[in-house]
């Protein structure tokens, strides 16, 4: 399983990966990008399993990421890992497509129950 | 939930627990002093219907302990920029708890992190809505929320 953590802090797409080896997702291989430009093109390039992003972030936001997937038809399940957790902000992942949004802080077994329910 | 110290408190605490494993001492916002040494600040922007900042200030041993714990890494390899990343990522993490605890609709900035010797920062047209001091292995830290005035 190849996994794209999306953050613009190399310090939380370090912990993000590191929750995932904890939550049992060791295997897979985990693939970064700084922004949603970046994490953009590598989805067009490596269509990874599974995307998890950060939401607030300079040259693209994780929602602007999530909107230019669909509407390019790719439907990488998507997650979001972030600070912005409040309904609001759910309710506009969720009407984006993502499957769940994560907030910060989390441990290990937010990300494995969030990874879970969703099916993943 | 008001913004006072106690929700201050409770949000620091369960980000450094669940974040860095840190267990964190309250003491009083005003034992955190520069006191001229080297010394980080961060702080994130919320805007909308209610406007104002969320700041955590430390001195540079203290910032370079928590990198090191957010990165894996041995206590002396953080490097600035890795530090300047740790720290702004915890004002990110403070901001949007602070954020999530206000009514209305509001956005909130990436973070701004400076450095420095004896590094104060204020917030003009701004006031201290709360404010709380921390305190574990390596020294002090504070965070303070304040809100735009005019």
């Amino acid at each position: 399983m190849q996994i794209l953590i999306v953050d613009d802090s190399k310090a939380m797409r370090m912990i993000v990966g590191r929750g995932l080896r904890q939550a049992g997702y060791g295997g897979s291989e985990i693939v970064e990008a700084e922004n949603g430009a970046m994490a953009l093109e590598k989805i067009r390039q490596r269509r990874p399993d599974l995307v998890l992003s950060d939401w607030n972030m300079p040259e693209m936001t994780g929602i602007e990421l999530l909107r230019a997937l669909r509407a390019e038809g790719i439907d990488v399940p998507f997650g979001f890992v972030t600070s912005e957790s409040t309904p609001q902000m759910r309710q506009t992942a969720r009407e984006a497509g993502a499957l769940f949004l994560i907030a910060k802080p989390f441990t290990a077994d937010d990300i494995g129950d969030a990874l879970s329910k969703a099916g993943v | 939930m008001p913004i006072d110290e106690q929700c201050i408190r409770e949000i620091v605490g369960d980000i450094w627990s669940s974040m860095l494993q840190v267990e964190l001492t309250h003491v009083p916002a005003s034992a955190h002093q520069p006191n001229g040494g080297a010394h980080f600040s961060a702080h994130v922007a919320i805007t909308g219907e209610w406007d104002g900042a969320v700041e955590v200030s430390c001195g540079e041993a203290l910032a370079r302990a928590f990198t090191a714990a957010m990165f894996g890494m041995a206590p002396e390899e953080p490097g600035a920029e890795e530090i300047r990343d740790a720290i702004g990522e915890l004002a990110n993490m403070a901001g949007g708890s602070v954020k999530a605890a206000i009514p209305g609709d509001n956005a909130l900035s990436l973070p701004t992190v400076s450095q420095g010797v004896g590094l104060r920062t204020s917030f003009p047209g701004s006031r201290v809505v709360a404010e709380a001091g921390f305190a574990c292995d390596g020294g002090t830290f504070a965070v303070t929320v304040v809100e735009k005035t005019s």
